[in-house]
């Protein structure tokens, strides 16, 4: 009886749990992959190839049309999926320092949103409070730089 | 409709590319949440849990957290966050705890692989990696304050 007891909590409770979890986490996971693909599909993208520079903020950042395909890997999927395509990035396009701050800076603090938040959702998270603080501090840490790279220019320009 | 062999709208191919990064994300997933999930589990059975939970506890009641949730951290910032779950799950959070932790985790986590890759980007590392750290202890307090009250 014992030894029957022993071998539950030992190896059969951890695995039932272990094996719940993986799938509730795949549950998300591949559904959001499969989605991630179909919009990556999208005759959408198309549109801004041939654009050497794209218009508005993300234009500016030093982001070109080349780049909205991995940006937008950055922020739906994370850093690990789109490692090869930022170091592709920063290769290719020779970002100066400041560019290379603020891309670097963007993609640290705002990466797999929407895959980090999920698999938090379905443990228990409430997504608001993951991912709305976060989506904040990513715009007022990308807009502090921003502001202070520009200080610094003017100065330059004075002198 | 595409015309077959038209370049519109390639879904099937998107399908299965979807599906395959899928199949390989399940071995990742299962390679991580296996050993730590055990590894916490047969911890549980020994008084060492409550030893470390013990020490890491005046630390983590500053985001209202108990000591056990510092395991948690550690394990999110070291390796990733489906080692972090499979971490937290045994120890039993509260919603609101859960909650904190994947804020938390959110904004700093996997800091060795994800620092190796900017690093080879060429942007600042390592000083964006404390940069994560640091805004995630005080987004994760200035939060614990609205959400716990404490």
């Amino acid at each position: 009886m014992s030894a029957v007891l022993f071998f539950h909590s030992l190896f059969l409770q951890p695995f039932i749990g272990a094996m719940k979890l993986s799938l509730q986490l795949l549950c998300i996971i591949v559904p959001l992959l499969v989605i991630f693909e179909l919009i990556r599909a999208l005759p959408f993208w198309k549109k801004f190839q041939g654009m050497d520079k794209i218009q508005g903020q993300v234009g500016r950042m030093g982001f070109s049309a080349h780049t909205l395909i991995p940006l937008f890997t950055g922020i739906f999927l994370g850093i690990a999926y789109g490692a090869g395509v930022i170091i592709k990035i920063s290769r290719e396009k020779a970002l100066k320092a400041p560019d290379l701050w603020l891309l670097g800076l963007f993609l640290a603090t705002c990466h797999a949103v929407v895959e980090d938040t999920l698999i938090f959702v379905v443990v228990g998270g409430m997504g608001r409070w993951i991912i709305i603080p976060r989506i904040l501090l990513a715009c007022i840490l990308s807009l502090a730089l921003f502001l202070l790279v520009r200080a610094q220019k003017a100065k330059q320009n004075l002198s | 409709m595409a015309s077959p062999g038209g370049k519109e709208f390639l879904w099937v191919e998107a399908l299965m590319t979807g599906l395959k990064s899928g199949l390989m994300t399940t071995f990742k997933l299962l390679r991580v949440i296996i050993p730590f999930y055990f590894l916490i589990e047969w911890l549980k059975l020994t008084p060492a849990l409550g030893w470390l939970g013990h020490i890491l506890a005046p630390v983590m009641k500053i985001w209202g957290l108990p000591g056990e949730a510092g395991f948690v951290l550690v394990t999110g910032n070291l390796v990733n966050l489906y080692a972090a779950i499979a971490v937290m799950i045994p120890l039993h959070m509260t919603i609101p705890q859960i909650t904190l932790i994947g804020l938390m985790l959110g904004i700093s986590h996997n800091l060795i692989v994800e620092t190796a890759v900017l690093k080879e980007a060429k942007a600042p590392a390592l000083r964006l990696a404390l940069l994560r750290l640091v805004s995630s202890g005080l987004v994760g307090w200035l939060v614990s304050q609205l959400l716990m009250g404490n």
